[in-house]
C-alpha cells in the first residue's frame, strides 16, 4: 500500500472529530453559542492547559484513575475468580449462580443511597459502586468462556494426559479467553459510568469534583474539559483492552493485524 | 505441499512393542440402542488392523472403548502392554488417539502441540517427529495457518512423540483430499512399520483399509461380521489385480448387509401454491 492512501486511511478517521470541532469554534467566537451553554474548544483548552500548569489537573486525574484501576481490579478479579469457580464446578454453579443471578439484575445506582449509608461518602463508597459494576460483567463472560471451551479439545487433552493443572493453563484458561476479553471490555465501560456517578454524588478530589466545583462557579470550560477527560479515558482504556486481545489472542485469525 | 519425500530415520531407537489387546464379550448400548453385542476379538501385538463397516455399525465405539474414552456397558478389554510407560501421568499412556478433526490447540504453536503432554526437555525430539511427517519448518506457526492435511500431520506428529505402544486411528483421514489422503497413508504405513506399535485404524473407505492393514474387520449388528487377513506385500500397488479383487470382495461384502434402519419417507413438500391464507 502506498504511503498516501496509509495517511489517508489513519486520517479518515478523525476527519468527522475534526469538523465538529471547527464548527463548534466557530459558532462559538461568532457568538452563536453563549459561553454560559458551551465555551469554545479554544476556551476549554484554555482551561486544560492553566489547570495543568498549577498541577491540579493532573492530581485529578490520578485520582480518578487510582479509584477506577483500583475498584476495576477488585471487582474484575472477584468477578473472574467466581466465574472459574463456578465454571469449573457444578457443585459451585448450583450454590451460587443463582444468587449471584438474583442480585445482578440489582442496578448498581440503585444502592447508592445504601451505600452511602453503609460506607458513607469516602473512597469506599466509590470503590465499591465501581467494584460492583465491573463484577458482573467480567463474572459472566468468564463463567460462559469456561463452560464453551470446545469439549473435543477437553477430550483430546485428557487423553493425552493432561489433569489438573496443566489442563487449566494449557486449555481451559486460553479456551476462555476470548470471552474474558469481551468481559473486560464491557467491565471498562461500566467502571466510567459508576466512577462518573459516584465523584459526583460527592468527593472532593478526582474529575467528578473538579466538574462539580466548577458546575458551582459556572466555569463551563472547566466542566467541559472534564467530560472530555472522562471520554479520553474511557478510550484509553478501550485501546489498552483492544491491545491485550491483540496480543493474547494472537493465535486467532479474527485478532491478527490486517497486513497492511 | 513438497513433503513426498520424507527420510524416516528412528528419532530414537527404542524396542517398542505395540500392544496385543484381547475384547471378552464386549456390549455397549446407549439407552436402548445397542451398538455392540457380545463382541470378541484379540489383535495381536504390532498387527495393523483397520475396522470398516456401515455408519453408525459402532466401529468410532469400539475405538473409543478401546482408548478409554467410554465405557463398555459389559465385559472387559485386556491391554498387554510391553514394556514402559510415558511421561505424564494417565493409566494408559502407552496409548494415543488420532480424532477424525486434528484437534489442534489453536493457541499453541505446532511445536507447543507436539509437546503437549510432555515434561522435560521434549523440543528436540518434538522437532524430530516433525520432520518425519515433514513440517519441520510449520514448528512456530499457528495452526489455524495449516492446511487441513497439515493439521492432521501435527495430529500423528503429536501421537507419535508418545512413542505409543498403540496408535489408534478415528477416520484421521476422511475430510482430505484424495492425493492428501494417499500421500498420508504412505506416512501412517511408513512411521508404522518404522515404530511397531499396533494400529487400529477405524475407516469408511475400503481401499484405505486394504492399502494399509494387515486384517480388515467387518462389524455388523454388534459384531465381527467379517475377519479377513490381508496378505498383499508391502507398498500395495493399488492399480494391482489382487489389490482390485480384494477391495471389490470387501466391498459387497460390506454392502450385502442393508443399511441399519430404513429411511422415513421423505414427508411431501406443499408448494406455494397449495397454501392458503389462515384468515
Amino acid at each position: 500500500m502506498s504511503t498516501a492512501s496509509t495517511l489517508k486511511k489513519n486520517l479518515l478517521p478523525w476527519l468527522v472529530p475534526i469538523a465538529i470541532f471547527s464548527v463548534w469554534q466557530l459558532a462559538a467566537q461568532v457568538g452563536w453559542l453563549s459561553v454560559r451553554i458551551m465555551p469554545a474548544p479554544s476556551a476549554v483548552l484554555l482551561a486544560g492547559w492553566k489547570l495543568a500548569l498549577s498541577g491540579e489537573l493532573f492530581e485529578h486525574v490520578r485520582i480518578s484513575f487510582l479509584r477506577a484501576i483500583s475498584g476495576f481490579a477488585i471487582g474484575g478479579g472477584a468477578g473472574i475468580l467466581l466465574g472459574l469457580l463456578n465454571g469449573i464446578s457444578r457443585k459451585a454453579e448450583t450454590l451460587l449462580d443463582t444468587t449471584l443471578q438474583m442480585i445482578r439484575n440489582i442496578p448498581p445506582l440503585a444502592t447508592i443511597p445504601l451505600v452511602i449509608l453503609w460506607f458513607g461518602i469516602d473512597e469506599a463508597a466509590k470503590l465499591f459502586l465501581v467494584s460492583f459494576g465491573v463484577f458482573f460483567p467480567l463474572y459472566i463472560n468468564t463463567y460462559h468462556g469456561i463452560r464453551s471451551v470446545d469439549p473435543a479439545l477437553l477430550e483430546m487433552a485428557r487423553s493425552y494426559g493432561l489433569r489438573g493443572w496443566p489442563l487449566y493453563r494449557d486449555v481451559i484458561l486460553p479456551g476462555a479467553m476470548p470471552s474474558i476479553l469481551v468481559g473486560v471490555r464491557f467491565g471498562l465501560g461500566f467502571m466510567w459510568v459508576l466512577l462518573i456517578v459516584a465523584e459526583h454524588v460527592s468527593s472532593s478530589t478526582g474529575i467528578g469534583y473538579m466538574t462539580m466545583n466548577a458546575r458551582e462557579f459556572l466555569q463551563t470550560d472547566v466542566v467541559v474539559l472534564g467530560i472530555l477527560l472522562y471520554a479520553l479515558l474511557g478510550k484509553v482504556a478501550d485501546v489498552a483492552a483492544r491491545h491485550l486481545e491483540c496480543w493474547w489472542l494472537r493465535w486467532n485469525p479474527a485478532y491478527q493485524p490486517t497486513a497492511a | 505441499m513438497t513433503t513426498n519425500v520424507i527420510e524416516f530415520e528412528q528419532y530414537e531407537k527404542k524396542p517398542v512393542k505395540g500392544t496385543e489387546l484381547s475384547y471378552r464379550n464386549i456390549s455397549k448400548h446407549f439407552n436402548d440402542n445397542k451398538v455392540l453385542d457380545n463382541l470378541n476379538l484379540i489383535i495381536e501385538s504390532g498387527e495393523f488392523v483397520a475396522i470398516v463397516g456401515r455408519s453408525g455399525c459402532g466401529k468410532s465405539t469400539l475405538l473409543r472403548l478401546t482408548a478409554e474414552l467410554e465405557q463398555a456397558s459389559n465385559g472387559d478389554i485386556h491391554r498387554a502392554a510391553p514394556n514402559k510407560k510415558i511421561s505424564g501421568n494417565n493409566p494408559s499412556g502407552d496409548t494415543r488417539f488420532m480424532f477424525q478433526d486434528a484437534r489442534l490447540l489453536p493457541w499453541k504453536t505446532v511445536l507447543d502441540n507436539i509437546g503437549l503432554g510432555l515434561a522435560g526437555q521434549w523440543q528436540d525430539t518434538a522437532k524430530q517427529v516433525l520432520q518425519q511427517v515433514g513440517l519441520l519448518d510449520k514448528a512456530d506457526v499457528w495452526p489455524a495457518t495449516l492446511s487441513g492435511g497439515q493439521r492432521q500431520r501435527v495430529a500423528l506428529a503429536r501421537a507419535l512423540v508418545h512413542h505409543p505402544n498403540l496408535l489408534l486411528l478415528d477416520e484421521p483421514l476422511g475430510a482430505l483430499d484424495a492425493l492428501t489422503r494417499i500421500e498420508m497413508q504412505q506416512l501412517i504405513e511408513n512411521l508404522w512399520q518404522n515404530n511397531s506399535f499396533t494400529a487400529i485404524l477405524v475407516t469408511h473407505d475400503v481401499q484405505e483399509a486394504i492399502a494399509l492393514a494387515d486384517r480388515i474387520l467387518l462389524i455388523e449388528d454388534g459384531k465381527i461380521g467379517l475377519d479377513l487377513h490381508v496378505n498383499l506385500p508391502r507398498p500395495r500397488q493399488r492399480g494391482s489385480v489382487a489389490f482390485a479383487e480384494l477391495e471389490s470382495t470387501v466391498l459387497q461384502r460390506v454392502l450385502q448387509q442393508p443399511a441399519k434402519a430404513e429411511l422415513p419417507p421423505i414427508p411431501e413438500v406443499k408448494t406455494i401454491s397449495q397454501l392458503k391464507w389462515a384468515w
